[in-house]
């Protein structure tokens, strides 16, 4: 076992003929790319065909997971799986933490590489060194937390780890994820629903081997440096409690929640519905991700009469605020509910509400009428009407149907409110109104897999610390979430943040949110780990190569310039109400983007990387 | 006086950062498969509990080791003498709270030894779940 911090091979499957190889993780791709999301564009850049369609059976399908992850470094438990996505046509990528990463680790893998199509539903389970596919035509139709507890109890080890699908990606929705721990979904852009095309129900995996790194002395005093900052950070306590769920309540203090599909930013439940009234009333105890010590998940135990049994890790607030504030609703314990349903089902919460929402607002502005949608009630916070097409589109049944594409292509089919539909890049945006904070708006405009705040996640333009801006981005506006200034060097450090959080393999929350770790702290670690010296320049290097690669791939599928944009909604109409925090913003997009284009070193006409800058991060086709 | 690990399963996040860290001082690996504690965990029902070693009085695991490697000094904790050990994984068998794994390449028993008084595992716990108290 090399003490370089590799779990050290790269496993390829090939579920049409069985064949399994395993070859050792190639350390020039390692320095280029470090791992996890890095590593999968990488081999996609590489290995995929431009015009193989993404449900082929040759078509690859990628886990990868990230040089911290199964150390000390808390939270550093997260795999991204990636492929081209069947939503959008584009880079298809997620991500996911939990516990499911550091165990392929610990079976000695840093990638999966899946093309093929077993001949009948199978699982792989990967028992250290052992990897077989094994029948799953009776786990067939099951649900994740079905699958999960059956494939437990076959195996006979409850500790095994499982990514599962559901029945959604089994019926061809295209925004079906895949589900780690039953409620740590890698569920943007349709990873699952590739899955479900090479007949690959889930993985499982147990490992028992070990991550070592070079110089285990320094790397625990590096560890026990972080651990003390995450411990003494003045979020710390909030996040505790609350996790992500807190930004119910602080999103309304700004007006930017997405009510009724972003008809204003202010939600008159959202007490109803908060992080605090979560914890109050359910929550029995915190959770937390691989080594984290931040219990930012909960358990929770509900007690309405209406939903029987209903007891999940979770929710997050994308889910809580799609089925909440976005689709009208004030019933806390109906979005709950609703939550389970999608993570048993196997769905993208936040593409689920966006076509509900979109299909209520059509309704509302009698563009829809009931007759045509199965004869459900369009309005705004119906729950009956929010269970029913949950159900409808997971088995793709009636009204279903038209949606279980997403929104762009639910708008093409029924030839109507293409210009209501919340996507950029054919995937559906998330819970906040970019209209209240301009850098999340030029960051979903530009994101690599479709609109997309977790590539960059640029915080910082809400803390108002204007001098802090000058130090950082010269530019005293990046600190103010409604200025546009400053914006395009706001975005383009938290992408390259954000893509280096995902190449090493550990949380956003800590790596981007708390800024927890510097560049060169980042680079000192990584010394540590891999016994090869890095520089806090060439950490950042990767995170730009790996945005730049992105952008290379999505350029192959024609995507430019024209393609980073926002909903004409967030473009053309001021944000409400009237006396909301954010009241008469719109997204001043053009002049972010130019700001942006020049700072990546990009062609400002066409949006892509000139030739120099390929040439300069070794991108070079 | 005599250390024992206390467990609140009702702080318990489920992390398994005291599985590292154990793995991390003792063997200098990160592998939860050679933690000399581990979590049980059920996802479903919502369940994380560490399974500690108790340091039980007149320990079963000690007393059914055909070879006498197994021991338990005077303050209650195990000691192993690793060249008796044969492996055959009888104190696994005996111990009463499923604490005590054997290490998947050696075979021998992984055993708690409170690591001098400052175990790693309590020092990582950030909820509280994992505490060291003193008894009689």
């Amino acid at each position: 076992m090399t003490a370089n911090g590799l779990a050290g091979s790269v496993l390829r499957i090939d579920l049409s003929t069985g064949d399994i190889i395993r070859e050792p993780t190639d350390p020039h791709l390692v320095r280029a790319f470090l791992g996890g999301r890095g590593l999968n564009v990488a081999r996609l850049l590489r290995e995929l065909p431009t015009g193989m369609d993404p449900l082929a059976p040759e078509a690859p399908l990628l886990i990868g997971v990230g040089p911290l992850v199964g150390t000390s470094f808390p939270g550093g438990a997260r795999f991204n799986i990636t492929a081209r996505s069947p939503q959008t046509g584009i880079l298809g990528d997620s991500n996911a933490g939990g516990f499911f990463g550091p165990e392929l680790r610990f079976a000695g893998i840093d990638q999966l590489v899946i093309t093929g199509r077993a001949p009948h539903p199978a699982f792989l389970w990967i028992d250290d060194d052992r990897v077989v596919l094994q029948d799953a035509r009776d786990l067939w139709g099951m649900d994740t937390l079905e699958t999960t507890v059956a494939i437990q109890e076959a195996l006979g080890d409850a500790g095994v780890q499982v990514a599962a699908i559901g029945p959604a990606a089994e019926h061809g929705v295209l925004f079906s994820g895949v589900f780690a721990n039953l409620a740590r979904p890698a569920a943007r852009t349709g990873m699952g629903t590739v899955m479900a095309s090479k007949n690959l129900k889930a993985i499982a995996v147990r490992g028992t081997g070990e991550i070592r790194v070079a110089d285990s002395g320094h790397f625990r005093e590096c560890i026990a440096r972080l651990n003390e900052r995450i411990l003494s950070h003045p979020e710390y306590e909030i996040r505790s409690r609350l996790g992500t769920t807190r930004l119910i309540t602080s999103l309304q203090a700004i007006g930017g929640l997405p009510t009724r599909h972003f008809q204003s930013g202010l939600f008159e439940a959202a007490d109803a519905v908060s992080g605090e009234t979560i914890e109050r009333q359910y929550k029995v105890r915190g959770k937390a991700c691989f080594a984290c010590n931040i219990p930012c998940s909960r358990f929770l135990v509900t007690d309405d009469p209406r939903f029987p049994g209903l007891r999940f890790e979770g929710p997050e607030y994308e889910p809580l605020a799609g089925f909440t504030a976005r689709v009208g609703n004030g019933d806390l314990p109906l979005a709950l509910h609703a939550i389970d349903r999608c993570n048993r089902l196997g769905m993208d919460a936040i593409s689920v509400t966006e076509v509900i929402a979109w299909v209520m607002e059509l309704g509302q502005r009698g563009m829809l009428a009931s007759a045509e949608a199965d004869g459900l009630d369009l309005e705004f916070g119906s729950g009956e009407s929010i269970l029913a097409l949950i159900e409808k589109i997971a088995h793709r049944e009636g009204f279903g149907d038209v949606l279980a594409d997403g929104v762009r292509t639910a708008a093409h089919k029924l030839v109507r409110g293409q210009e209501l539909a919340m996507e950029v890049k054919g995937l559906e945006l998330f819970q906040a109104d970019v209209r209240a904070m301009k850098g999340y708006a030029l960051g979903n405009a530009v994101a690599s897999r479709g609109a997309d705040h977790l590539r960059s996640e640029p915080w910082f333009e809400f803390s108002g610390d204007r001098e802090e801006a000058v130090r950082r981005y010269g530019i005293p506006e990046a600190a103010d979430r409604l200025a546009w200034k400053g914006k395009g060097k706001l975005v383009a450090h938290f992408e390259e943040m954000a893509s280096v959080s995902d190449a090493i393999g550990v949380c956003k929350n800590t790596y981007n949110n708390m800024e927890v770790l510097d560049w060169d702290e980042t680079a000192e670690l990584l010394v540590a780990a891999t016994g090869r010296p890095w520089t806090g320049e060439e950490v950042r290097r990767v995170g730009e190569r790996i945005v730049n690669a992105e952008r290379l791939l999505n350029a192959r599928w024609g995507i430019t310039r024209r393609d980073d944009t926002l909903p004409r909604r967030f473009l053309q109409e001021p944000i409400g109400p009237p006396d909301s925090p954010s009241a008469g913003s719109v997204v001043e997009l053009g002049p972010m983007l130019e700001e942006y284009y020049s700072v990546r070193g990009w062609n400002s006409a066409t949006g892509l990387p000139t030739p120099e800058k390929l040439h300069d991060l070794g991108l070079e086709e | 006086m005599a250390l024992r690990l206390v467990v609140d399963e009702m702080y318990c996040s489920g992390c398994r950062a005291c599985e590292v860290a154990c793995s991390d001082v003792h063997e200098n690996t990160f592998s939860p498969a050679l933690s000399r504690l581990h979590a049980l965990k059920r996802d479903a029902e919502g369940i994380d509990r560490p399974i500690v070693c108790h340091f039980c009085a007149e320990a079963p695991c000690a007393a059914a080791c055909p070879t006498d490697a197994l021991s338990q000094q005077s303050n209650g904790v195990l000691q192993l003498d690793a060249t008796l050990c044969q492996g055959c994984g009888e104190c696994a068998k005996a111990c009463p709270h499923r604490a005590l794994r054997m290490h998947p390449r050696t075979g021998q028993p992984l055993v708690c030894d409170l690591y001098e008084g400052e175990p790693a595992c309590v020092a990582v716990c950030a909820t509280g779940a994992l505490s060291l108290e003193e008894r009689e």
